[in-house]
């Protein structure tokens, strides 16, 4: 096996890992899944989706501002790039938030379309 | 017409009727002690319970229906809101289960079915669909064989406490706990020891929590749409002056150098 197979390998079984994680919290609820308790209702989830994805989408952000809205073509090679990684970071927020939120179905409900302004 | 609890600590000779009371009227199964669980005695199947306290001290503890709850502000979708009876109740059918309202509470009340694979957020309701709509009392209130917590109107109670204070000025410290304290709470108690240790923080303030956020979060969609069209006018600005620079050519970058 080469390299890139050894990688691969390793990347499946995170992959695996995380899925196996993440049938468990489903079938048997948080309290099994996390080390939350009701002094600590927010953990590891919260912290890697707003410390990470939110914050890996906010260089998309600026490097697609600085070439689209201030024409700094110089910048243009790092365009694509860039939209895919913020594009992946709000991807992540989302798979972990589904997986975070206890009640995850209530999304469809149509609570968002009224949002209360006072919160989020 | 805002109902309200007092509870006097004084009266109060903790024989957890209230916590039986409780667990019958709202359907509460036994409470299997847990890793997650706080010490205070609540927990999701524990609406209410009784911290014992050095001679024989007994302090109900349990939510504190504040007037303007930061529980329901902090509410992504209007899980939790405040009744004009005066409970704060909760909508199992809007709640996400993002347990923002167990982080914003100031007194750490609200619970969370750890253990459920269908989690909802679990609390003191005030007895809100099984009593209080029908005008009775909460359970809590009807089963106390020594009327140590009381139901009234919320005013009535304060007058009444301040009463209590004035007749007996020796067997109480002179304050009623939630008559001010983040803006008030419809849970109010009277004591002859601190109660400081029921909320996070022993100096709450008087302001309403709410106060403190929601201004900055009701201005997100005006910052939303201003930003989008100070980037606009930026990139106005910018692509008319490659324009003009493309136009004069040579000279016009002469002009500007």
């Amino acid at each position: 096996m080469n390299r890139v197979q050894n990688t691969k390998l390793v990347l499946w079984l995170i992959a695996g890992l995380a899925a196996a994680v993440v049938l468990n919290r489903f079938v048997f609820g948080l309290g099994a899944t996390t080390n939350l308790n009701d002094a600590t209702p927010w953990g590891l989830w919260i912290g890697v989706d707003v410390m990470g994805g939110v914050a890996l989408a906010g260089g998309g952000f600026v490097i697609t501002a600085i070439f689209y809205i201030m024409k700094r073509e110089e910048f243009h090679p790092l365009v694509k790039p860039a939209v895919l990684t913020a594009f992946l970071g709000y991807l992540a927020v989302i798979l972990g938030l589904i997986v975070d939120l206890g009640l995850p179905w209530n999304i469809a409900h149509d609570n968002l379309l009224e949002p209360s302004f006072s919160s989020i | 017409m805002s109902k309200a609890i007092l509870t006097d600590i004084t009266k109060c000779i903790g024989c957890l009727k209230c916590v039986s009371a409780c667990k019958e009227i709202n359907n509460l199964e036994m409470d299997v002690p847990r890793v997650w669980q706080k010490n205070d005695g609540l927990s999701a199947e524990n609406w209410t319970s009784i911290i014992q306290k050095p001679d024989n001290r007994y302090i109900r503890k349990q939510c504190r229906h504040c007037l303007e709850p930061a529980c329901a502000s902090v509410c992504p979708v209007g899980a939790l809101h405040k009744t004009d009876s005066g409970a704060v109740v909760y909508d199992s059918d809007k709640c996400l289960g993002c347990r923002y309202c167990m982080m914003a509470c100031p007194y750490g009340i609200p619970r969370y079915d750890w253990n459920s694979t269908v989690p909802y957020v679990r609390k003191c309701i005030l007895c809100y669909d099984n009593k209080i709509k029908k005008g009775e009392q909460p359970a809590c209130i009807e089963i106390c064989p020594v009327n140590a917590t009381i139901f009234g109107e919320r005013k009535e109670l304060i007058n009444l406490a301040h009463q209590r204070i004035k007749e007996n000025p020796g067997e109480y410290i002179n304050k009623v706990w939630g008559e001010h304290e983040v803006g008030g709470t419809s849970v109010l108690y009277l004591s002859d020891i601190d109660l400081g240790f029921l909320a996070y923080n022993t100096n709450l303030g008087t302001k309403p929590l709410p106060e403190t956020t929601a201004p900055a979060m009701k201005s997100v969609p005006f910052a939303f749409v201003g930003m989008g069209g100070a980037m606009l006018g930026l990139n106005w600005i910018i692509r008319r002056r490659m324009e003009l620079q493309k136009e004069n050519g040579k000279e016009g970058k002469l002009k500007n150098e």
